[in-house]
């Protein structure tokens, strides 16, 4: 099966948290038999950790295979050669479920990078929410081509009691909501071809998946097709949208009058609220006729059943949701041969043109290897790892030899490279895996025996000359921090060896070592900390740990530009630098950290970027020595001096010197961002042995610092997008902990349709420990917050005043990392001329 | 000048035992206005030349063997602080410092501390008290339980209590004392020189550590945790380095070989480059001339710790530290995670990287100069673009009236 690439369908499932996305995965499972029907929507099959299911929230994105056959009716909907062989009704869909919880997004972008369509599942009681958006963004930039699924219809029926109408509007503004924020990241003329949702042509599903029932127009347009003698896509077309029809005079119109109904209402909805309230309200003769109208046939053992659970067994007869799903499934979403055409170039570093190239847009299975790692899947062996990852094309088979390419890799470069052995390639089934002997191009596997020569993610290859596969970008990064050790002092090493396993175990979590020898772990949020401290105890280390409070990492900025030109003198006084820094424009930090300018790029197309867009100067912008820290980081140094001679001679000793200073900065020695140095002038000795690098670096670093202290510095702290529901009466409660807590709202509105409120406010990170339990009980446990790293803001306040907030935390970091009290004078690195 | 006069005579008699011929005496900076009389104090009570070492190439706590060796001196007297390294050739006599002890009153302090305290304890004391170490014995010879070290002075046994060397004394990091279970060790301290007391304690883990100071008559704990965890940074930093350099920072240590030794066989089992570093006493402009070097391994006696640490750009650790990161472990041969970049350590060796051909391979992970090739900067540029030099040739002749005339055609133009 897994060679007939055609029939086959990568897909996740993603949507905001508490939306239904194990709920309504498990309807799919059941139907290919892998869980009872009776059991679907109360077990979540993909959630396999037990605090998933204690906390009935996904943690890790969970990958399944199904086999299912599509009926001879329904295949006449694919209509492109290359959905599907002209002699297979089977479909072979590799689902994974991802998590909702913002904290875990980045399980979400792993599972995205593996996949080619998205279920995006929206609760159409709370409506489009606010990592709906991120995720469906991601899924966008990813070229991952969505579908809609409407869930929890039944508490839009049962709790809410809509109006036909008022619901046919809440659905029209989901399915508007979602078009929007896909046409602002992409338009149907792209490579991607329409990405658009559009219920009229079956790509939106409604449903409940708790309840297990879920429908397209599809299926109701099939039952009314042969009483109306229209065609089924004619008649989905009339079923969504301002199509009104007549009963007495049988005619459509396209406007509302007295005597015509909206379709959709009358077509669709009426019958279901019709089952909904005979059946809820114990009309036992009412619901008979109704059942045997709609040719439901229930088994024997169910008839007795009343109420919920009658309700749900008739639904789920009627429109069973595996069936509608598949079919959107198979219909609407690509096949591995459809999507790797345009995947191609967002996914290969290389030449677009390679063989490794041209086998992944082909989808060709007698291509060298080409396979992605997105992520490490813990096996029940300890400290090892499935290496989950998608063929994207030749094959990957049990015993062969492969290169395994870390992120660092570049050809023709032997770092981050290993020529080993594949032991086994497994197929991952939720809970369960299943060796293989072989997988061919286009499907999601596992590999075991790679993952020691991996940390979170590479690439697989036979082709001697392959780039990487571009590593994935996440949304979210690790803000926050604590710091672990061993209850008992002896147990250091093994929770060095956990803290290792932990990093490879998640995509985002970061464990390393500072300065003063703490162990940290950082991650997205308090919970996905929790988590990771969690497994770090049990299940990697296996020891008892202590943790400190959480905390955030700050970066160190300016405010204006330097107030003097600062002079510094090299050790032996012969060479002297003048400098001075600012402030970035607004924008361009994260126009770094985003890749738009990097130090890749072609100098002249940058420096007109800059100029364009940041008023700089272009012959300066033309001489940007460098980004730091790291050679990539938010921070610039410029070369602003005319007709120096010997410049060229010291560039990389200052250029070392800036990395150094930008990597440790002067207050508390945290990365820099956001400032520009400027080089004015230059004065060194006439012979090379007396202006060499140990004469340069730590001068030019001395000059750094004072420029920074002449500059009016600031601290940056992280701050959280945080996104709130909850009802009108809960808002006050909301707007007083924001206030305790340094936030503020930037927008509030009502969630049409509904009596919810959705509260958007910025909240610094460092405030938002035990925020979520905070607001609970301030609004009597009604309100929800989702908090997403946003940006970095100026913490307000002067760090060199004393008693000051920022002072404060300059001076707690400081002693954390075990440096001199009080702050650095600028005297010490400053020199008279 | 006069405190020292005792000492003087003492070193002398040494001397005259010895049959020194030529006698070196090193002082410390601080000492050198005195050297004039204490050199001619010499002369007084010998008649061999005495020549004066000043200015050390590496710290003033160690023996100055090489310059000793430049007038091929039989002995050095050495003043001042030291840091009692075993030294390699030269037979040396030290004079030690004196710093005012009140021994009373220490020794009273010491007795009530421990005096509900059934272990043992052992009195460790800065070479600068070692003139009152008799006073100081007297004043505990009341507490049984309290026991008092000696300096280890090899050769000249200043002190009467000590005798000869048997089973029951131990030597350590300079100090002599009987071989029991301590449960506590008072450190007295002078004038914060802590690198000895932190070397106790992390030796004799099982002991609690005080230090006494006589300034203020406190005993305090010491706890070397942060010292501790900064060493986990130090390994794993160890770990992630391909390039160390080996910093001699002192030319008369005992076994100064075998540790370069030791550091480049780890260094080489671990597959990573050394470099030998002698620069004289280090400093920051020295050592950030070289950039590409990761770790300095600073190869030197117990005191020449360097204090401004972070002003260097690469982290300078000592052999201990290497061996603890390098040694031992590190048997499988699967790559490693680093806890300080989250990369994985490439531990590849260099034999499985040779691919068996025929054919001329560059290697490439085996010397500086590649790194330093990642400079932009690479010197004069020797293949000069500009048009080569020819001799000068005869030109055109004329004026623009008349027209020109070029010397391979007589055309005029």
């Amino acid at each position: 099966m897994m060679d007939k690439k055609k029939n086959i369908r990568n897909m996740s499932v993603i949507a905001h948290v508490d939306h239904g996305k194990s709920t309504l995965t498990d309807s799919l499972v059941s139907k290919a038999g892998i869980i009872a029907n009776a059991k679907a929507g109360d077990m979540r099959f993909t959630d396999t950790r037990k605090d998933e299911q204690d906390r009935c929230i996904t943690i890790k994105s969970t990958a399944i295979s199904m086999y299912f056959e599509l009926a001879d009716k329904d295949l006449v909907f694919i209509k492109n050669v290359d959905q599907r062989d002209p002699e297979e009704n089977g479909f072979l869909i590799n689902l994974i479920d991802s998590p909702g919880h913002v904290d875990f997004s980045s399980e979400v972008t792993a599972a995205l990078r593996v996949t080619d369509g998205a279920l995006v599942v929206v609760d159409c009681v709370s409506g489009v929410c606010v990592q709906t958006e991120t995720v469906l963004r991601q899924a966008i930039a990813e070229r991952i081509k969505p579908i809609l699924f409407m869930n929890k219809m039944d508490r839009a029926l049962l709790e809410l009691q809509l109006e036909s109408e008022d619901l046919y509007q809440t659905f029209q503004r989901i399915v508007e909501n979602v078009n929007i924020i896909i046409a602002t990241y992409s338009d149907d003329s792209g490579p991607m071809g329409e990405v658009q949702v559009d219920p009229s042509k079956g790509s939106v599903g409604f449903g409940s998946g708790l309840h297990g029932w879920a429908f397209t127009l599809k299926q109701f347009a099939e039952m009314y097709a042969e009483k109306f003698k229209i065609d089924v896509v004619k008649l989905m077309n009339r079923l969504w949208g301002e199509n009104f029809f007549n009963p007495k005079t049988k005619k459509w119109a396209k406007l509302k009058d007295d005597n015509n109904q909206r379709s959709f209402c009358m077509y669709i909805l009426d019958p279901i609220y019709k089952v909904f309230n005979s059946i809820m309200n114990y009309k036992k003769d009412e619901a008979t006729d109704l059942l045997k109208k709609l040719g439901i046939e229930l088994k024997h053992e169910d008839q007795d059943k009343d109420g919920k659970a009658l309700l749900k067994v008739v639904m789920r007869t009627w429109l069973p949701a595996g069936e509608a799903l598949l079919q959107m499934i198979a219909i609407h979403l690509p096949s591995p041969v459809v999507a790797q055409k345009y995947r191609m170039e967002m996914l290969y570093e290389g030449p677009h043109d390679d063989e490794a190239a041209l086998g992944v847009k082909n989808c060709d299975p007698d291509a060298p290897l080409m396979m992605y790692i997105s992520k490490m899947v813990p096996t029940s062996d300890k400290g090892r790892f499935y290496a989950f990852g998608r063929v994207f094309s030749g094959r990957v088979a049990t015993g062969m030899k492969a290169r395994i390419m870390g992120p660092n890799y570049t050809p023709g470069k032997k770092e981050d490279l290993y020529e080993k052995a594949i032991q086994r390639t497994i197929l991952m089934m939720g809970r369960y895996t299943e060796a293989i002997e072989d997988v061919p191009c286009g499907n999601i596997c596992g590999l075991v025996g790679v993952d020691q020569f991996l940390v979170k993610t590479g690439t697989i290859t036979t082709f001697k000359d392959a780039h990487n596969m571009k590593v994935m970008k996440f949304s979210v990064s690790p803000v926050v921090r604590v710091a672990v050790e061993p209850k008992n002092p002896a147990d250091l090493p093994k929770l060095v060896e956990g803290l290792k396993r932990l990093a490879k175990s998640d995509p985002m979590v970061q464990c390393i070592i500072e300065e003063s020898g703490e162990h940290i772990v950082a991650g997205a949020g308090e919970l996905h900390l929790e988590i990771c401290l969690k497994d770090l105890e049990e299940d990697h280390a296996c020891i008892p740990i202590k943790k400190s409070d959480p905390v955030v990492s700050y970066r160190e900025t300016v405010n204006e530009e330097s107030e003097i030109m600062c002079l510094s003198k090299s050790p032996n006084k012969h060479n002297r630098l003048f400098m001075k820094c600012q402030p970035f424009p607004d924008g361009l930090a994260e126009d770094i950290e985003g890749g738009q300018v990097n130090p890749r790029d072609e100098f002249k197309a940058r420096a007109r970027y800059l100029g364009e867009k940041y008023e700089y100067d272009v012959t300066e912008a033309r001489k940007i020595w460098a980004f730091g820290p790291d050679g990539t980081g938010p921070n610039l140094l410029i070369d602003c001096t005319k007709g120096v001679q010997y410049l060229n001679e010291i560039k990389d000793s200052v250029v070392a010197g800036f990395q150094w200073a930008t990597k440790e900065g002067v207050l508390a020695e945290e990365n820099m961002r956001a400032v520009r140095f400027n080089i004015y002038d230059v004065t060194l000795h006439a012979d090379a042995i007396h202006r060499g690098g140990g004469q340069i670096i730590p001068t030019a670093r001395r000059c750094m610092y004072a420029s920074i202290l002449a500059a009016h510095p600031r601290i940056m702290e992280p701050v959280y997008l945080c996104e709130i529901q909850c009802p009108e009466v809960a808002v006050g409660g909301i707007y007083s902990v924001l206030n305790r807590r340094r936030g503020h709202v930037f927008e509030e509105s009502q969630v049409v349709g509904t009596p919810m409120f959705v509260v958007k406010a910025y909240l610094p990170v460092n405030e938002s420990f035990g925020f979520t339990a905070d607001l609970r009980s301030n609004t009597g446990g009604q309100a929800f917050p989702q908090c997403v790293f946003d940006h970095w803001q100026i913490f307000p306040g002067d760090p060199c005043e004393t008693g000051s907030k920022p002072f404060t935390v300059v001076m707690d970091t400081r002693k954390r990392k075990g440096l001199k009290d009080g702050l650095p004078d600028i005297n010490s690195y400053l020199d008279k001329l | 000048m006069e405190e020292y006069s005792e000492e003087i005579f003492c070193c002398s008699q040494w001397i005259k035992n010895g049959k020194f011929e030529k006698v070196c005496i090193q002082l410390p900076d601080y000492m050198l206005c005195q050297s004039v009389s204490i050199s001619s104090e010499f002369e007084r009570l010998l008649t061999c030349r005495v020549y004066i070492l000043g200015d050390t190439s590496y710290g003033s706590c160690c023996v100055d063997e090489t310059a000793a060796q430049h007038v091929a001196a039989d002995c050095v007297v050495h003043f001042g602080r030291s840091c009692l390294t075993p030294n390699s050739h030269l037979p040396v006599y030290y004079i030690l410092p004196k710093q005012p002890l009140d021994h009373v009153q220490c020794a009273n302090s010491l007795i009530k501390n421990f005096e509900t305290d059934e272990g043992l304890v052992l009195v460790l004391y800065d070479v600068a008290y070692h003139h009152v170490r008799d006073h100081l014995a007297k004043s505990l010879t009341s507490a049984k339980s309290i026991i008092l070290s000696d300096i280890d002075l090899k050769e000249q046994n200043t002190t009467k209590s000590t005798v000869s060397d048997d089973q029951e004394y131990t030597s350590m990091f300079g100090r002599r004392f009987h071989n029991l279970n301590y449960k506590n060790i008072v450190y007295i301290i002078h004038d914060n020189y802590m690198n000895n007391v932190d070397r106790f304690i992390l030796e004799k883990k099982e002991c609690q550590v005080y230090i006494y100071q006589n300034s203020c008559n406190t005993l305090t704990q010491r706890t070397l945790t942060s010292v501790i965890k900064k060493k986990h940074y130090i390994k794993e930093k160890i770990k992630d380095s391909t390039h160390i350099g080996i910093l001699i920072c002192s030319l008369s240590i005992k076994d100064l070989l075998e540790r370069i030794n030791r550091v480049k066989c780890l260094c080489k089992k671990t597959n990573k480059k050394c470099y030998i570093f002698s620069v004289g006493r280090p400093n920051v402009a020295k050592l950030a001339n070289f950039p590409e070097i990761e770790i300095f391994v600073n190869i030197t006696c117990a005191e020449g710790v360097i204090d401004n640490q972070k002003e260097y750009m690469q982290p300078i650790v000592n052999v201990d530290d290497v061996e603890l990161a390098l040694g031992a472990e590190n048997t499988s041969d699967s790559p490693d995670i680093s806890l300080v970049t989250n990369k994985l350590r490439n531990l590849t060796k260099p034999n499985e990287e040779i691919e068996l051909s025929s054919e001329l391979n560059v290697r490439t992970d085996m010397s500086l100069s590649m790194v330093t090739q990642n400079r932009t900067w690479t010197g004069l540029n020797p293949h000069d673009t500009r048009p080569p030099v020819i001799k000068a040739t005869e030109g055109r002749k004329g004026t623009p009236s008349s027209g020109y005339i070029t010397s391979d055609s007589d055309h005029r133009s």
